[in-house]
């Protein structure tokens, strides 16, 4: 098959995003601000996401599923695989039916919006929609199938969207849920009857559940008129910054359009974000290792206390919807063959997976790009630029930074909330709502210190999902970690230009020892060639990829140059790095990583000496021996950031390593060993590398501020 | 300023290799357990037609018949024995012995780079046991049969493959087409046109492609009504795993205990019950064939297309000259409730024939009409198995009544059979209508038991070749199809011209008689049945074939046509290109150049190899020489 172009004119309809930065902003309308807040006892007649001439209810597709010749076959399949009877079978599908299928009663829905519209006024500055995006997603509804895809970062997410889809009249998606909501007490079938249905996350080889599963997915989009709605993530991202896409819900909804049972699938990438993100502490705590607690009931209101603390604004953009036919650059040619097959025979190719891959990627990409960047998150990197500098920072050099950020960011393409108008305001503002985090203390902002009740809290150990920390550790930590946190949402921005800095960085270096020039093609390829490598080593930790990283090299080159970050003699190719705010914000934003990835890398050619080792033995491990770095008097070990301990960062670089082939993992076992070095894959220079970065890195100690803090904290108690 | 992008592109990811099975769910594909095992001599004659166990013989002078398949197996035929005495002045003579398997077969041409790289990169199961090639040397005609028991065939199949789904017969096929190496698809082997009969020119290594590992039940689609089968499942096996889903295809050929569904659709068969469910063609939905050149396939599975030239009929007729098929979508009926079988007696053939015109004018065919002439029918009527004394009283009763109340002369009378299928209100209604209509040309209903034991015999007549051969009597039988008004004169002159042939040839005990088992708006199909006593004749099949000849030459004289059902293969490519005109055979000349260019199907039917030959010389391209000819599965 030929290389199919899709050139999609990414027509930013949604009101002109081509206009100023701060034209798209005005677009945002808060839903529940005085006067907008939406009738909870209106009639409800909305548009639906899939017209039929006949609409069947909740009840009706289950029985659809059920009495399907496809589920019937597969029944008969099992019975003579597992020589059960068929009757019996058939009991149990119709019991997983039951508890997956969703259900939809107008009263909940109506009396969880009122709650929603009282509770999101109490703890929220605003609810923020993008009201240009939705009419334009709102206005080619119909016509086909609908997944709705938003970015996961909080439980909030799925009941903002079904607040928002009523809000703007658009039916109420069926929202694939975790089963740990099943079996909260009330919650279930609160939410089931809202739309959710439910999916078991248990990797269970219950293949008769999965094909039932499937079989409900594909009839929810083929037959089904509300929409779908899941997160294509699979779980809310701990670390504010998008995860490795999962195909398995996308593939299944997908399905009906590969065997031609629709005639397209409209993909609306969702961006959600938020100020603050209610779990916040909770992730910083898993992040170190500390379990997260089931959720139950209890829990939930337990988590109602949060009513008395400010979460600030929330941000909801619809991305422009994907055409799945016109993504794939399908025409009938393409799909013929798959028509002369009756769907339910049918299920995905290899080569249909890899391009639902690509589709996944793609959606990321679109979620992430209008997440929208608050003044906390530019606020976080300016003062972790100035925290590795060893330098303390008051509110006039904050303002300067952030709008510096602001700028930068608005030329890169991203939607930044934040007001030049009233700069001091904001950041006053956003620190109020982080006090958590970050406080003014004497004009200077530092860290807000931990309670001493949240310190001395004794770790459950059998609990731990790797290394106990002392509570030393954990003073630096879980601030530094925060911070991280709502850095993070930057990365999907500046990963890149950072890549490209620390390439300038090491050519730079390389031009200085060899003392020869070449030109200014021969700089640009060696830059391009470090890029790809660190976009390749860092590949699964940031979402960034999306085929366009051409015009990304050539738009941040630009930016970099024009923020005079670097310098590049058009002759002789020599390159040039200035230490200024720019370069080092954006450095800053990385070096966390690179440090982990590093320290990694050390530990495991520590713990490979003794042979084979698990993953958990690994994570420990490297718990152990940041911890001890970080609490070498005076802080002097280098290149070690309390990041290194964020236990979800070190599973991705741990994949990253097998998946590139560094670490090998048997399959049976799971224990990995380090893989016998070829020429171009071996860990001891990869090492090597990632140490040389370290050190090009303008910072070396990364905690020493964090620490002094907290030691003073610490005394004082 | 908003970011500048890439125009974003898909990057089409490497395209899956051939074959659905990567789209289909294969869970849903059912695994069909053959009568018919892989080594076939296990459970059939390795000498002749139909299982190993199932046989006439003679006992004491009277002709039994043993086999448990068959209602008819354990009884004595002493009428059938009075018969064959009358007839052909014969005594049944048991001393006579079956042959026994050769001690040695011709040594097989080995093509060693072929054999390597299907050893080396392919899966596919093979043999070069010469048992295992001698069996799938010949189908059942007379001649291939003959040969057989005297050890005359002088090229057997070099190799046997058992291929096990689409893809491998694509890998096959290409590894043939690379290293010249003649393919033979083999389903079933009951040709009776020597279609699969190994060309015994060849000089390529001959590879015979058994489709009988190819035989699942990939997919059922009871909304549509359609059933996707591979291509080497054997007849009864499709009807079995249909049967017990409530579904039948309804297609039964005389052969279906043993042949191949990819051998219907190789020589376009015909089933007994094609008025209510359709031919092959009427009931093949989609069907892939594998050749050199690609997957020939259309691409749609919607009932009926307006799309230029329907390629699936260049599919259906190949015989195997084209490629092998692979997988074919067949539309299925749900069971019928009700099975009723009748009879009818007729005074004369012309009375019969008029009653068959006249249901086909009225198209008020039950599932099955078969109209017998007088000598098929006394035939008929002797092989049924020794009576109880009062079943022979009732009999007698019987021919009485038929003979003095109805005034019917016994050497004239004539009678057909019926199936009936459907609801039981329909049959009954359909039953009501065919008597009377039957009635108008002196008909009258016969019983449904003579009808039934009709059907029933249709199996075991195959059997009697072999034993006939045995006992010294060649006998074989040759069909055709004929429009309506030359229906009668058909039938009488070729009887005629058989008979003027046999006494040229100074024979003087044989038997032929003919029988209307289609009819159609436009003509009927008729059967004919021929046998002589051989005993005193040196070279007994050469003068049935030269017999045959005449009887086609007076055949197509009449208007009658090349075949009905068998194809042409190799006893008919005589008149093919006369058949389908100059024009006809050169548009399917250039096909097959184009389909396979270098003749790696050489099995040689349609045009005789010689002709083919010339054909493929005057293309001689730079690609490949073909030697000789072209190839096929199986019989009806």
């Amino acid at each position: 098959m030929e290389m199919s172009s899709v050139s999609r004119q990414e027509t930013e309809a949604a009101g002109g995003e081509s206009s100023s930065p701060g034209d798209y902003m005005q677009q945002f309308k808060n839903i529940i601000a005085p006067g907008n807040e939406a009738s909870m006892t209106r009639e409800f007649k909305p548009q639906v996401a899939y017209e039929f001439e006949r609409y069947s209810n909740p009840q009706q597709l289950k029985q659809f599923v059920l009495r399907s010749e496809k589920l019937r076959a597969l029944l008969e399949h099992y019975a003579r695989e597992t020589k059960q009877p068929l009757r019996q079978l058939e009991q149990q599908a119709r019991a997983i039916i039951d508890e997956i299928g969703l259900d939809r009663n107008m009263a909940i829905i109506r009396w969880c919006g009122i709650a929603i519209t009282a509770i999101g006024k109490r703890i929220c500055d605003g609810i923020y929609v993008n009201s240009a995006s939705m009419a334009n997603v709102r206005k080619d509804m119909g016509k086909c199938p609908v997944l709705y895809l938003p970015s996961h970062r909080s439980y909030m997410d799925f009941i903002l969207m079904s607040y928002i889809c009523y809000y703007y009249d658009i039916e109420i998606p069926g929202i694939a849920a975790g089963m740990d909501f099943h079996s909260m007490f009330g919650m279930g079938t609160m939410l089931r009857k809202t739309g959710a249905f439910f999916m078991r996350r248990s990797f269970s080889n219950d293949e008769l559940y999965w094909d039932i599963f499937r079989e409900y997915m594909y009839a929810l989009v083929a037959n089904y008129h509300i929409g779908v709605e899941f997160f294509i993530e699979g779980t809310r991202s701990r670390n504010f910054k998008a995860l490795v896409p999962k195909v398995g819900l996308l593939s299944m909804a997908l399905l009906p359009y590969f065997t031609g049972e629709v005639p397209d699938v409209m993909i609306v990438p969702v961006s959600v974000a938020y100020e603050r993100v209610l779990e916040e502490q909770l992730f910083v705590y898993e992040l170190l290792g500390v379990p997260k607690p089931k959720e139950s009931t209890k829990g939930f209101f337990k988590a109602l206390k949060i009513i008395d603390e400010r979460f600030g604004k929330m941000f909801l953009d619809f991305g422009a919807p994907i055409s799945a036919r016109e993504f794939f650059g399908h025409d009938s040619g393409d799909r013929i063959q798959r028509a002369g097959l009756g769907g339910s025979l049918q299920k995905l190719n290899r080569q249909e997976i890899e391009l639902v891959k690509q589709l996944a990627n793609e959606i990321i990409y679109q979620q992430q790009r209008r997440i929208v960047i608050s003044t906390f998150n530019m606020l976080s990197l300016c003062y972790a630029s100035k925290l590795y500098g060893q330098l303390s920072v008051n509110l006039d050099e904050l303002a300067r930074g952030v709008l510096h950020l602001k700028r930068i960011f608005e030329q890169l393409g991203a939607h930044v909330s934040t007001r030049s108008s009233n700069i001091k305001s904001d950041i006053i503002d956003a620190v109020e709502i982080h006090s958590n985090i970050l406080q003014f203390r004497v004009g200077r902002l530092q860290f807000t210190p931990l309670a001493a009740d949240q310190l001395a809290t004794k770790i459950d150990v059998k609990r731990l999902k790797a290394h106990a920390l002392t509570p030393e550790t954990m003073a630096v930590a879980v601030p530094m970690l925060a911070l991280q946190l709502y850095v993070n949402p930057c990365m999907f921005w500046l990963a890149r230009p950072a890549y490209l800095l620390l390439a300038a960085l090491k050519e730079q270096r390389r031009q200085h020892i060899e003392d020869v020039l070449g030109s200014y093609e021969s700089t640009l390829s060696a830059l391009h060639k470090h890029v790809s490598s660190m976009d390749a080593l860092f590949q699964h930790e940031f979402i960034v990829e999306s085929n366009r990283e051409a015009v990304e090299f050539e738009t941040h080159l630009q930016l970099l140059l024009d923020e005079r970050a670097l310098e590049l003699d058009r002759q002789t190719g020599r390159i040039c790095v200035q230490d200024n705010e720019c370069s080092r914000v954006i450095l800053a934003a990385l070096a966390p990583f690179l440090c982990l990835y590093y320290q990694l890398a050390v530990t495991v050619r520590q713990l490979a000496q003794n042979g084979e080792f698990s993953a958990k033995e690994l994570l420990v491990r490297v718990q152990q021996y940041v911890e001890q770095l970080l609490q070498q008097p005076g802080g002097a070990a280098a290149h070690v950031h309390p990041y290194c301990l964020a236990l979800d960062n070190l599973n991705i670089a741990i994949y990253a390593l097998v998946q590139s082939g560094y670490l090998h993992k048997a399959r049976d076992t799971g224990l990995m060993r380090v893989a016998s070095a070829t020429s171009d894959k071996c860990l001891r220079q990869l090492e090597l590398q990632l140490l040389e970065y370290c050190q090009l890195m303008p910072f070396a100690q990364y905690s020493t501020a964090a620490n002094e803090q907290a030691q003073s904290h610490i005394a004082k108690l | 300023m908003s970011i500048k992008r890439n125009t974003v592109t898909t990057q089409i990811p490497e395209p899956p290799p051939e074959g659905t099975s990567l789209a289909l769910d294969t869970r849903l594909s059912r695994h069909v357990e053959s009568v018919i095992p892989k080594k076939r001599q296990e459970a059939l004659k390795w000498y002749g037609w139909g299982y190993n166990d199932s046989q006439f013989y003679g006992q004491q002078g009277v002709i039994c018949f043993k086999g448990t398949k068959y209602p008819l197996g354990g009884c004595e035929l002493p009428t059938f024995t009075k018969w064959v005495q009358t007839k052909f002045d014969m005594i049944v003579d048991p001393t006579k012995s079956y042959p026994q398997l050769p001690q040695s077969y011709p040594k097989p041409v080995q093509n060693a780079p072929f054999l390597n790289e299907l050893r080396g990169v392919s899966q596919v199961e093979h043999s070069l046991e010469g048992v295992d090639r001698l069996v799938r040397c010949h189908g059942q005609t007379l001649r291939d049969i003959y040969s057989l028991w005297h050890n005359k065939f002088r090229r057997i199949p070099d190799l046997v493959v058992w291929p096990r789904c689409h893809d491998e017969v694509v890998q096959l096929v290409r590894l043939a087409h690379k290293h010249n190496v003649m393919l033979l698809p083999y389903g079933g082997g009951t040709s009776v046109s020597g279609a699969i009969t190994c060309p015994q020119a060849e000089e390529r290594m001959i590879c015979v492609l058994d489709t009988s590992q190819m035989n699942r039940m990939l997919w059922l689609n009871r909304q549509n009504l359609t059933v996707c089968f591979e291509a080497g499942v054997v007849g009864q096996d499709l009807e079995r795993v249909l049967r017990e889903l409530g579904l039948t295809v309804g297609h039964e050929p005389d052969s279906y205990e043993f042949s191949t569904l990819g051998g219907w659709v190789a020589t376009r068969a015909s089933g007994m019950k094609k008025n209510v469910y359709g031919n092959i063609e009427d009931l093949v939905v989609r069907v892939r064939m594998v050749t050199p050149s690609g997957t020939l396939e259309r691409e749609c599975s919607a009932p009926r297309v307006s799309c230029g030239p329907d390629f699936n009929h260049i599919i259906l007729g190949s015989e195997g000259t084209l490629g092998v098929i692979t997988e074919v979508v067949l539309k299925v009926r749900p069971l019928p409730p009700v099975q009723r079988y009748g009879s009818l007696v007729f005074p004369d053939f012309e009375q019969g024939i008029r009653f068959m015109r006249e249901v086909a004018l009225r198209r008020c065919q039950p599932a099955s009409v078969r109209l017998m002439d007088n000598e098929q029918f006394v035939f008929g009527q002797a092989l049924k198995p020794e009576k109880s004394w009062l079943a022979s009283c009732v009999d007698a009763v019987k021919q009485r009544y038929v003979t003095s109340w109805k005034g019917i002369d016994l050497a004239h009378i004539c009678a057909a059979t019926l199936l009936f299928e459907g609801d039981l209100k329909d049959v009954q209604r359909q039953e009501a209508l065919i008597n009377e209509i039957a009635a108008r040309y002196k008909g009258f209903p016969g019983g449904g038991q003579n009808g039934e034991r009709g059907y029933l015999f249709t199996f075991v007549i195959a059997y009697i070749r072999d034993f006939a051969m045995h006992q010294g009597i060649v006998a074989e039988s040759f069909e055709t199809s004929v429009p309506w008004d030359r229906c009668s004169m058909l039938c009488r002159c070729v009887k005629q011209r058989v008979v003027s042939e046999c006494h040229k040839h100074n024979i003087s005990h044989y038997t032929i008689s003919c029988r209307v088992t289609q009819t159609y708006d436009a003509g009927a199909c008729i059967y004919f049945y021929f046998g002589f006593r051989s005993l005193a004749i040196a070279d007994p099949v050469g003068v049935f074939e030269a017999i045959e000849h005449s009887a086609r030459e007076e055949i197509l004289a009449c208007g009658g046509s090349l075949s009905h059902h068998h194809g042409v293969g190799k006893l008919r490519s005589h008149w093919y290109r006369n058949a389908v005109t100059d024009t006809g055979s050169a548009l399917y000349s250039a096909a097959k150049q184009h389909l396979d260019p270098r003749n790696i199907f050489a099995v040689g039917n349609l045009l005789p190899s010689k002709e083919q030959q010339q054909v493929g010389e005057q293309a001689a391209t730079a690609t490949a020489t073909s030697t000789t000819v072209t190839a096929a599965q199986a019989k009806l």
